[in-house]
């Protein structure tokens, strides 16, 4: 495959392509959850707390949703149990002591800090400015001794034994001290008066009595402390909850288990996750048996969700028993958005599909079971009838997109109207509507006409709009319009406007790659057109080359054939003289024994351009003619800048846009779809002629020195390029590659030049060293 | 006829035989505690070698790295005549997330699983175990990995005198010169799962003959000396629209009531309606296909493997002890078996 073969030739190779303009860094390669092209928004339902049950690669893959990422879009913070545990002491302590302090006693403390806190208490220690400005350490103080501070003394103590471990760290729970923390615990539990602390106490003690596998004595503790009275629903009611269904699960009774996962996810947000993670049921008695315990249908409809985000085939089937139970639940539209979202992926190409025509099935395989399309519609059907919805706008949402991977265009746009007039305008219900609606309808059109350019323009605008957070969706739904156009205009023959909308449709669009394939003429003609159509003209205006471009690539690809004259006519037309890909960035005249290209940047910038070098070589070649006095000069400095266009010399970015650095020592397989990555400008060819004609006629042993050095160096680098060299002996001789070398030596070796060659050329002093 | 009875008594006896066939098992279930039935098998058998599963690796997409999954605990002892063989199962997953040129990481999760084999020896005061077997489906491009972990976990102070021995698929013995050779002293091929397992037309993705026979032309070419091991096992492929949903594992014809399932072919079941079943939502229509070994096709699969390779030394593991499992069989199918390769 194409993709994956592009992807192992660049995280792998460890050669680097360099544009002419520094290159965006580029990250390739998506996250799974971004692989396809996805225009229907799964977050439209707004229900923060359920946004980690989305459907998505990580949650089915790991076994729990990667929502880390996504942070600020997911309100991590409401699943945290660190500020569940906070919120409920605020409460206890009657809001008169602020989150924070709470926080940095129960969180950020050791038990050192414990013990000289208590100790500041009795007056035996000073304490830290830190604990000393604590509000909750003064409150403590000023009601010592406190209850409240002995518990959280105590938990503090008991931390070390029930600390989580990492995925790869092993350490057995010390059975002993847990033991004694269940113990104690209890013993406190029935001691304290205060039911706030005793269910903390009793939280202590189930905790600990499960690490230490008491799990009997867990489900006796929650019986005995916490029952079923729900007289103290806070945070730890539901996390003793969360203990008794463990142990229950430990003792293999599922039913029970599963049933009292299903009420701490449904009332828990800081054990939702886990809950959702622990729910498991083994047989249908075990479903029966944990249906049977539930004491309404909106327990029940909890555990149908989740049913239907646990199985992966079960999601039909739950909605159906939900559209029974509550059909105006948000939970019926999680499961809804899950099940949209998986039928979504599998309609949907993989996000660089387009690039490469007719690999879009191979690329787009699977990982998850998606339902049938019209299982999923007729519950929506259902729902629409029972007219119960929590959001029915979502539901219209969805069925008009499923209508639309159905290519029903009709029915698709039946929907479409019935969301707009359930939806806000602008909203991003609203704009949902809109991308399917404008996706459905560039679908349904069959051909392209001037009418139907003339209804998409404006639909096209709006889709490249950054309107929030649809943009995306929106993004990628103007990717699949622009592929649907791509193929109408081919069938009609204009593969300009095709090209267009192939520019806007693929995931890479770069016409520098391959600037020798680019339909430039056509392009250029396109441009200038002054009979273009308004629709003509809108393509234009997102194509992301213009006419100057190119001229630019044309003129360029003359001067590859050494056609300078011809190339200056066709620079001459361009508006923009100072085009970014016209200026050279150092002076092509200047020479060194060593190729720097970075220090020439610096130290010769010139003022170059590619019509300026153009002009040069001619007035240089035209001079050369007719002034045969200063001939080797000339020749000498034509030499150079053959050599600089190269791609070894500082003015490569002359005939050519990526320069492939390492490339030089790796053979091209014209074959190989990627072989432009590696084909950069090698001939030399003219550099030698030039330098061979100015060695000779020199009548200076240095400049005849320098000159026959350079030509050495173009056969040095032909060496690099030819089948004979050897990786294994870079420096090894082939004599056939030196004749030059050999020159200098038995002729100029008493030269200034030959000194500083040997000094700077490590090459060249091999050779001599070995000669 | 004076000879059969030393003969027979020969073949049954646990003494060594010219050609050394050591009896031995796989151990795949989660908690080590044996029931009275695995425990004769072992010493009816005279199984002197248990490959017990120690812990599976897997990708964490979560959190981005390799993390050990369902870790056996140790309920009992090993019995004291059986020597213990670690088996680590890696995904070949891991190594296609680790990438090729992640040295760093791939040596840390060496390190990682070196540790927990010895925390998980030390902690369950079992016997240094004399050899240890890492399980991998390894295919041409993670083998660069998956080599250069085993290099790296050899080289853990605790293992410098350990034997390794990795697991060989067929497809892995037919193109050993494209997916390489472990780094290891032994290979285990596993001489089962060598059909489709994904196309729910395929017989029997278990074994088939002449899917096998397709594989062992060169067996005796593999650069490494072979254990081979032997399916002996029954299992359930979940189908939905014709998609491979979930492997039931073990799963017998017993297993299949007739209250849920229409038996429409001959190992081929139709769900009657929706239920769970076996952890797993079932939808009416859904198709569970039956693959099962019987003793009579584990010990063909024995004895056609055992025609193809040459003779030498060898342990013959069956796949695996499990209560459900062996309870199809008799010692005396799976005495047959290791026999066959004496």
């Amino acid at each position: 495959m194409k993709t994956s073969k592009l992807f192992i030739l660049l995280l792998s190779s460890t050669l680097t392509i360099i544009p002419i303009q520094m290159a965006n860094s580029c990250s390739w390669g998506y996250d799974e959850d971004e692989n396809i092209l996805l225009p229907f928004r799964q977050e439209l339902i707004n229900y923060p707390e359920l946004y980690p049950f989305l459907f998505s690669y990580h949650y089915w893959k790991g076994g729990q949703t990667d929502w880390s990422e996504n942070g600020e879009e997911y309100a991590i913070d409401l699943f945290e149990s660190k500020n569940a545990n906070v919120n409920d002491w605020v409460v206890y302590f009657e809001n008169k002591i602020s989150a924070a302090d709470i926080e940095d006693l129960i969180y950020n403390s050791g038990i050192e800090d414990f013990n000289a806190i208590e100790n500041y208490f009795k007056g035996k220690e000073v304490i830290s400015e830190r604990w000393k400005n604590n509000v909750l350490v003064q409150y403590w103080k000023n009601n010592y001794p406190s209850k409240s501070f002995d518990y959280l003394f105590f938990a503090k103590r008991a931390e070390p034994y029930v600390a989580e471990y990492g995925w790869w760290e092993e350490s057995p729970r010390e059975q002993a001290p847990l033991q004694d923390i269940t113990k104690n615990a209890e013993g406190l539990a029935k001691s304290v008066k205060d039911p706030f602390l005793k269910l903390r106490y009793t939280y202590q003690a189930m905790r600990a009595a499960h690490y230490s596998k008491q799990y009997e004595k867990c489900l006796s503790l929650f019986d005995q402390f916490v029952g079923d009275s729900k007289k103290q629903e806070t945070v730890i009611y539901y996390w003793c909850l969360s203990l008794r269904a463990g142990a229950y699960w430990r003792l293999n009774k599922f039913a029970e288990a599963s049933y009292y996962n299903s009420i701490v996810f449904d009332k828990c947000l800081s054990r939702r996750l886990y809950s959702e993670r622990d729910f498991w049921i083994d047989n249908e008695d075990t479903w029966q048996k944990c249906l049977a315990m539930c004491k309404n249908d909106h327990e029940k409809n909890i555990l149908w969700l989740l049913t239907g985000i646990n199985q992966n085939n079960s999601a039909v089937p739950a909605l159906q028993e939900m559209l029974k139970l509550d059909p105006g639940s948000k939970e019926i539209e999680l499961l809804l958005a899950r099940e949209v979202e998986k039928i979504q992926r599998t309609y949907m190409p993989v996000r660089w599909s387009f690039d490469y025509e007719g690999e879009m099935e191979e690329l787009n395989s699977n990982w998850f079971e998606s339902n049938n399309i019209n299982e999923v519609f007729n519950i929506i059907q259902q729902a629409i009838t029972l007219n119960k919805m929590r959001s029915p706008e979502y539901w219209y949402n969805a069925a008009a997109f499923l209508l639309y991977l159905k290519k029903d265009f009709a029915g698709c746009e039946i929907y479409c109207k019935k969301a707009m007039v359930n939806s806000d305008a602008q909203s991003e219900m609203w704009s949902q509507t809109k991308i399917t609606s404008i996706l459905n309808k560039v679908e349904s059109f069959g051909l392209i006409s001037a009418e139907n350019e003339i209804m998409i323009q404006a639909d096209l605008e709006w889709l490249s709009t950054d309107d929030g957070a649809l943009y995306t969706n929106k993004s990628d739904a103007r990717r699949l319009v622009m592929y649907r156009l791509m193929k109408y205009y081919l069938a009609v023959d204009k593969p300009v406007q095709a090209e267009m909308c192939r520019a806007n449709a693929v995931e890479h669009y770069d016409i520098y790659e391959q600037p020798e394939k680019a339909p430039v003429d056509q392009l250029y003609n396109y441009f200038t057109n002054r009979n273009n159509s308004d629709f003509d003209k809108f393509l234009a205006s997102i194509y992301p080359y213009d006419a100057d471009d190119m001229l630019e690539i044309k003129g360029t690809l003359l001067m590859r054939e050494a056609r300078f004259k011809e190339a200056i006519g066709i620079f001459s037309g361009m508006k923009n003289k100072l085009h970014p890909n016209m200026l050279l960035p150092a002076d092509p005249f200047v020479i060194h024994i060593y190729d720097c290209h970075d220090c020439d940047f610096k130290e010769y910038p010139g003022d170059y351009t590619k019509m300026s070098l153009c002009q040069k070589i001619v007035e240089m070649e035209g001079k050369l003619k007719k002034d045969p006095e200063n001939k080797t000069e000339l020749q000498h400095l034509l030499g150079n800048a053959y050599y600089n266009m190269s791609y070894w010399g500082n003015a490569w970015m002359s005939l050519d846009y990526y320069r492939c650095h390492g490339c030089e020592l790796s053979k091209v397989d014209q074959n190989d779809s990627y072989s432009w990555y590696y084909n950069d400008i090698y001939d030399l060819g003219k550099a030698k002629y030039y330098y061979n004609l100015a060695a000779e006629g020199s009548r200076g042993k240095e400049f005849a020195a320098l000159n026959y050095f350079m030509f050495a160096k173009c056969e040095q680098n032909d060496y690099y390029r030819s089948d004979d060299f050897d990786y294994e002996n870079v420096n090894g001789l082939k004599d056939n590659y030196r004749t030059n070398f050999s020159i200098i030596k038995n002729k100029y070796s008493e030269t200034e030049f030959y000194q500083k060659a040997i000094g700077e050329c490590k090459y060249f002093e091999y050779y001599v060293s070995k000669h | 006829m004076r000879y059969l009875l030393p003969l027979l008594l020969l073949i049954l006896s646990c003494k060594k035989q010219e050609i050394s066939v050591i009896p031995a098992f796989y151990f795949w279930q989660s908690g080590f505690n044996l029931s009275e039935q695995e425990e004769e098998s072992l010493e009816v058998l005279c199984v002197k070698k248990l490959y017990v599963k120690f812990f599976d690796v897997g990708w964490d997409a979560g959190s981005g790295q390799p993390v050990p999954l369902a870790t056996l605990s140790f309920k009992e002892k090993i019995p004291d005549a059986t020597q213990l063989i670690p088996v680590v199962f890696i995904t070949n997953e891991t190594f296609e997330k680790l990438g090729v040129k992640n040295d760093t990481a791939i040596k840390l999760l060496a390190f990682k699983i070196a540790r927990k084999i010895e925390y998980l020896v030390e902690t369950n005061n079992l016997t240094s175990p004399k050899e240890i077997q890492l399980d991998c489906d390894w295919t041409e491009t993670t083998e660069q990995s998956y080599f250069f972990l085993i290099e790296a976990i050899k080289n853990f102070p605790a293992f410098k005198q350990m034997k390794w021995s990795a697991t060989i698929r067929l497809h892995q013995i037919k193109y050993f010169e494209k997916t390489g050779v472990p780094p290891v002293d032994r290979g285990t091929l596993m001489f089962y799962n060598m059909g489709d397992i994904e196309n729910v037309n395929t017989k029997n993705s278990i074994f088939e003959a002449n899917i096998a026979l397709q594989y062992i032309e060169n067996i005796n070419e593999y650069p490494l000396p072979l254990d081979v091991a032997i399916a002996c096992f029954s299992w359930g492929l979940l189908f939905d629209e014709g998609k491979l949903l979930k492997i039931f594992y073990p799963l017998y014809k017993e297993d299949m009531a007739d209250s849920l399932f229409i038996n429409s072919e001959e190992s081929i079941y139709i769900t009657k309606k929706n239920f769970y079943f076996e952890g797993q939502f079932l939808v009416e229509g859904n198709t569970i296909k039956l693959e099962t070994q019987t003793a009579e096709s584990s010990l063909a699969a024995a004895k056609l493997l055992n025609e193809h390779l040459k003779s030498a030394d060898r342990t013959v593991i069956l796949y695996h002890l499990d209560q459900n499992i062996i309870k199809h069989y008799t010692n005396e199918n799976f005495e047959a078996i290791y026999s066959s390769f004496k």
